[in-house]
């Protein structure tokens, strides 16, 4: 008790001081800081728990030891005799150690080691502090590797890579960046404001200074950049700002060359404008149909239909198809939606907005439109094209008539020219006939015998008459030859031959024939065709009975009308020869060849008339 | 021997029947006849010929209606003005027949011919008589 009395103030102060003690010893024993204390011969005094943990020896194997023994097997290295000297010197030493624990590995601690000294100022012993920076350490190498590799990386990339510092200035370039922007890059330290065009340079301090004060990264501007050759390009900068242990130090980007690409989209935008303006300025209407709906119709649609493009969009197709159409036109759009290709225009009604119905060609083909399938359709107005048609139609009916019309005339002309050639050839052949018949007159056979008959028979019975008769046979006969080959022969001489022929034919029929002539002397001179007035007579005789009791008359004379009359009663023959036609017709053809007022013959209940127009004569000396 | 003459013209009659005389004057001439009319009128009244000289073309119609009025079938001996067709049909038919003018000669033996033969049937039907007529070309 009196020991403690006596020692009551020192206990006090000495309990004080263990308080402190044990205040610092928790704070040692507590801290992630390794610390140990070294007496004056570098032997282990005290080692907290975060040393023997980092050193990987226990509290036991540390204390009393010295650092030599322990970690060095009594030598230190010289790098370490450094440090011990300079602690011995009174002197503190801070840096990096590679330290060896327990179990032979190292590791980096950052060490601090100061001498302490007792109240007369001599060294007592060491204070040592390790902080373990292995870690630290390591990930400061993968730094520099990972450094490395981006280097590495960016010196392959096909887009320039930079890095600047806080002023503008390059710090780094990459190989593609070299290449781009020429050899005076190389040497960095060249402000990047010297590869924009002027006209952007405000812009791109503006930028820069935003990721450089205010870190702010740039998700990609546009810039016109001049490369080495001088040329510009069109460049996109993505840039981010550098920081280094919480300070920006400056930023690195990456720039694009989106010329080609630039080019595309205004290939693309021009190519876009050339549709549009394509569609807005086709003379088609143009229409997009999807779900049933109109998603689209240009101008000339809208005009077509008399809408306009409000009232049009949206609206269901159909409305403004004919009823009529409806199924066709469905079939036709379900069957081009399951992708079957139609090379055939469709053609449709559809009803304008003033329910006029116009006539229309489709055309359609299935694409996409806004994600999903539609109807690309064509529509043309075929309305004045099917008037104009129809109205072609009509007049190439009317041509076509006109034609056949044409035709027909052309027909009928050839037809009445084939007629009058036939008839021409016919009058010819006829008047050959005629000519035959003539000749054949001049010495008919029957005619010849039977006058011949008679003049034998006259001969011995009346010489005289006989005589008479052979005279005026002759006659007829040189009368027949001499005038053959005239058309027409004067009235006088005809009468002349003819009284000769009645001569003859009164000795054959003696009282049986009266030929009666009765001629004015003013017609003496017009002209009649030779013989005709003989064919007339030797026609009535032939047709006709007579005997002396009813004799045939034939009467000879000129009308008022200037017509030659001959005329015979008319008994005729109960069985006719077969006519051979010829007597008459031959009449007939002579006139017509001449083109002179054909004969006329009439057969009356008592009378066969004949009348032929005799020709005045014109010829200037009759 | 009789003959009957038709003949529409006389002086052709006159000279066949004076030229008969001068062949055999013991013929005899009967009638000469000019028409079909006279010629049936003669034929109902008197007995058949042993000949006829027969004319085609008479004054008043065809010789061949006088059979159409009378049946004869006596001999016939045609007398024709040169028909060339008509000549070759009885030809044909074995019918004689003279052409006109006659040339004695020819009558010498058409008589003769007749004058040995006993009388025969020598009808011609219509038909032959029709193409002696108007024979076919």
């Amino acid at each position: 008790m009196e020991k403690a009395n006596s020692n009551n103030t020192s206990n006090i102060i000495h309990g004080k001081r263990n308080t402190e003690l044990n205040k610092l010893r928790l704070v040692f024993e507590q801290t992630p800081g390794a610390i140990f204390i070294l007496d004056k011969d570098f032997k282990f005094e005290y080692v907290n728990p975060s040393f023997t943990k980092l050193s990987g020896y226990t509290k036991d194997e540390l204390l009393n030891r010295s650092v030599g023994e322990l970690f060095y097997h009594k030598d230190l290295p010289e790098s370490r005799k450094e440090i011990v000297e300079s602690l011995i010197n009174g002197e503190k030493w801070q840096g990096e150690l590679l330290t060896f624990n327990k179990n032979g590995s190292t590791y980096w601690a950052n060490t601090i080691a100061a001498p302490y000294k007792d109240e007369t100022g001599n060294i007592d012993g060491y204070i040592v502090i390790q902080q373990d920076v292995t870690e630290r350490n390591r990930y400061n190498q993968e730094l520099k590797k990972s450094e490395q590799k981006y280097r590495e990386l960016s010196e392959m990339l096909p887009q320039t890579v930079y890095e600047l510092d806080l002023n503008a200035n390059l710090k780094y370039l990459n190989k593609a960046g070299r290449e781009k922007f020429g050899t005076a890059y190389e040497n960095t330290d060249v402000s990047v404001f010297s590869i924009v065009v002027p006209e952007q340079l405000e812009r791109m301090k503006f930028n820069f200074c935003n990721v450089s004060f205010q870190n702010i990264p740039s998700k990609g501007n546009f810039y016109k950049l001049m490369q080495s050759d001088g040329q510009v390009f069109e460049a996109m900068i993505s840039a981010t700002p550098m920081i280094v242990d919480g300070k920006t130090i400056g930023q690195r980007g990456v720039v694009i060359d989106i010329s080609d690409h630039v080019a595309m989209q205004n290939a693309l935008r021009e190519s876009e404008e050339k549709y549009r303006t394509l569609i807005e300025n086709a003379t088609d209407g143009i229409v997009i149909v999807q779900n049933g709906l109109l998603k689209f119709a240009n101008q000339t649609m809208c005009d077509i239909m008399n809408y306009n493009m409000d009232e049009l969009i949206d609206k269901p197709f159909l409305d403004y198809i004919d009823k009529a159409e409806h199924e066709s036109l469905g079939l036709f759009h379900s069957r081009r939606m399951e992708g079957e290709q139609f090379s055939n225009i469709l053609r449709s009604q559809f009803i304008r907005k003033d329910n006029i119905m116009i006539t229309v060609e489709l055309n359609a083909r299935t694409s996409n439109y806004n994600g999903s399938p539609a109807g690309f359709i064509v529509i043309r107005d075929i309305t004045d094209r099917l008037k104009i048609e129809n109205e072609l139609q009509l007049a190439k009916n009317e041509l076509e008539k006109l034609n056949s019309q044409l035709e027909k005339r052309v027909k009928e002309s050839s037809k009445r020219l084939t007629e009058a050639r036939t008839q021409l050839i016919n009058l010819q052949k006829e008047n050959l006939q005629s000519q035959f018949d003539v000749l054949k007159q001049q010495v008919n056979p029957h005619f010849l015998f039977n006058s011949l008959n008679v003049l034998t028979s006259l001969i011995k019975l009346e010489p005289d008459l006989a005589e008479k008769f052979s005279e005026q046979l002759s006659k007829v006969y040189r009368y027949v030859l001499e005038n053959k080959d005239n058309e027409l022969v004067d009235l006088n001489t005809e009468l002349n031959f003819l009284d000769a022929y009645i001569f003859l034919l009164n000795i054959r029929f003696v009282e049986k024939l009266n030929v009666k002539l009765n001629i004015p002397d003013e017609n003496r001179c017009d002209k009649i065709i030779p013989l005709a007035m003989q064919l007339l007579i030797e026609n009535a005789i032939k047709h006709n009975v007579m005997s002396k009791s009813n004799p045939l008359v034939i009467d000879i004379f000129v009308d008022d009308n200037n017509y030659l009359n001959v005329i015979n009663n008319l008994q005729e023959r109960p069985s006719q020869i077969v006519s051979t036609g010829v007597g008459l017709k031959n009449i007939l053809n002579r006139y017509q060849l001449l083109k002179l007022t054909v004969p006329t013959f009439e057969k009356t209940k008592n009378q066969f008339v004949a009348k032929i127009q005799l020709v005045k004569n014109t010829s200037p000396n009759p | 021997m009789k003959i009957v003459i038709i003949e529409d013209e006389v002086f052709a009659a006159r000279r066949i029947e004076n030229m008969i005389k001068e062949i055999d004057p013991q013929i005899e001439v009967v009638a000469k006849l000019e028409s079909v009319r006279e010629s049936v009128e003669w034929f109902k009244k008197n007995d058949e010929p042993d000949l006829i000289f027969l004319d085609i073309h008479l004054d008043d119609d065809l010789s061949f209606a006088i059979f159409k009025e009378v049946r004869i079938s006596c001999s016939i001996v045609f007398t024709t003005a040169t028909d060339e067709l008509a000549a070759r049909a009885f030809q044909l038919k074995e019918i004689d027949y003279l052409l006109k003018p006659i040339i004695k000669a020819d009558l010498i033996l058409v008589i003769e011919k007749y004058k040995n033969q006993s009388k025969k049937n020598c009808y011609i039907d219509p038909d032959t008589f029709n193409e002696i007529i108007n024979p076919r070309t």
